[in-house]
């Protein structure tokens, strides 16, 4: 498939709600196509299991011509940690087996059952890693059968779709980075292009003031500056303006270029599925 | 400096840096220049080369074949051109005019150059004037084998000459 003329479909995936944005086009992109859909979040024993049936059907309904699927995981269906940095480590199984290890520091025995990965950036210093339930991928990959014109390219957590669309903002400066989802909040800090913190918590954060109070805790446990420092905020909801100021921190509103064929209106509910576009 | 992309995909390879591209784009465009130079020198040296055998063989064109039958002709013409131009005129009409006398009248002077031989036909008063022409042309360096070919005494002339033809050949005079 032709770069210039290739379909894009991106689908952000959350435990009560899939969200699809197709995609044509390399210079001028235009949405061709969206769709959502919303089932029970108690559906199945795992809380991915009505995501997974979900997107079953729905690539069954789009596999009729060529696309390249990127699938942007909820922070819900994933654990993220600091990995510290070890000259011990010597190949990419120590590597890997290191990163279980601190998972399984802070989740117990279930993090054998997760699929593990770890960011290539600043070699010396503490990288992300991330946790998704292995049966949850499989789920997604046995989604998009060898022969299927849609073809599975990417399954990305949340956290990596945002800091890769945003990252030019997060240069030099220290900064927080916060993703708010529905009942999950998800609070990154980086300092020197580094990460010094990241924290997926669960709770209800609607609007500033509880992602003060967010900020505020996380900045006592890591010790950070008591200085003002920028937040960058992507949230479907709870920031109407460019920004907001909340009990002594200012948060700035990170907002998606328009694309073609969606309304600014219309962008809230697949703004995680285009973060990875 | 931006932050380096964070690579936590569960289906994609991760993106290499971006300076390995970059250098291996680098290397290619030299290789492809270094290449192009070399095209073009090698380019320059064919044509001087052309062009110094164009030079060599401005002399050596091809000929376009000939018959064999109009090259002994022509043969034959340039062969007779030459034994005409190989005569000895000068040698031989010194000679006539040497061997004359007042007594013998020349009548004809004809040389046959492919045989490189003289035949003279003249007409004398007396039988002793033709003997003594005929000696006198035989004493010649010019001509060699001089004899008497044929007489005959005119008899329808009241003074009754004596018409002869001479045979000579030529001598290659140094």
């Amino acid at each position: 498939m032709s770069r210039l003329s290739r379909h894009r479909i991106l689908i952000a995936l959350a435990p009560d709600s899939l969200a699809l944005v197709g995609i044509r086009g390399a210079f001028r992109p235009r949405v061709a196509e969206r769709r959502t859909t919303a089932w029970d979040p108690a559906f199945g024993a795992e809380p991915w299991q009505g995501a997974g049936a979900a997107l079953a059907q729905l690539v069954a309904k789009i596999g009729s011509e060529n696309s390249e699927v990127t699938v942007v995981l909820s922070n819900h269906f994933v654990r993220y940690t600091l990995v510290p940095a070890s000259a011990a480590l010597g190949n990419a199984e120590e590597e890997a087996a290191f990163v279980r290890y601190c998972f399984s520091k802070i989740h117990g025995e279930r993090s054998k059952e997760w699929d593990v990965r770890l960011s290539r950036q600043s070699a010396g210093t503490a990288r992300i890693a991330s946790a998704v339930d292995s049966k949850l991928i499989e789920v997604i990959r046995g989604a998009f059968p060898a022969k299927a014109k849609a073809k599975l390219v990417s399954v990305q957590p949340y956290l990596m779709s945002a800091f890769n669309r945003w990252r030019a903002l997060l240069k030099g400066a220290r900064a927080w980075l916060l993703l708010v989802e529905p009942q999950r909040a998800c609070l990154a800090h980086f300092e020197d292009e580094r990460c010094t913190t990241v924290r997926n918590t669960r709770g209800s954060f609607e609007g500033p003031v509880q992602w003060a109070e967010l900020l505020d805790r996380e900045r006592h446990q890591v010790g950070a500056a008591e200085t003002p420092e920028g937040v960058y905020v992507h949230a479907a909801r709870g920031l109407t303006g460019s920004s907001a100021e909340a009990q002594g921190w200012t948060f700035s509103k990170l907002a998606l270029d328009p694309v073609e064929g969606l309304a600014a209106a219309e962008t809230d509910p697949y703004s995680m599925a285009l973060c990875a576009r | 400096m931006t932050p380096r992309r964070l690579e936590l995909d569960y289906v994609a390879v991760p993106r290499r840096p971006q300076w390995i591209g970059v250098s291996f784009l680098v290397v290619a465009l030299v290789v492809a220049g270094d290449l192009v130079l070399r095209y073009r020198d090698a380019q320059r040296g064919l044509a001087a080369l052309d062009a110094a055998q164009g030079l060599l063989n401005t002399d050596r064109r091809a000929r376009s074949a000939v018959p064999k039958e109009r090259i002994e002709e022509e043969a034959k013409a340039v062969d007779a051109v030459i034994r005409q131009l190989t005569v000895p005129w000068a040698q031989m009409i010194e000679a006539v005019e040497t061997a004359s006398a007042s007594d013998v009248v020349l009548l004809q002077l004809q040389p046959e150059t492919q045989q490189r031989s003289l035949r003279l036909t003249a007409e004398a008063k007396t039988r002793e004037a033709m003997l003594r022409y005929v000696r006198r042309l035989g004493e010649a360096r010019a001509l060699s084998g001089v004899h008497l070919v044929t007489h005959q005494v005119q008899t329808d002339n009241p003074s009754r000459p004596i018409q002869f033809s001479v045979q000579a050949a030529f001598r290659s005079v140094q």
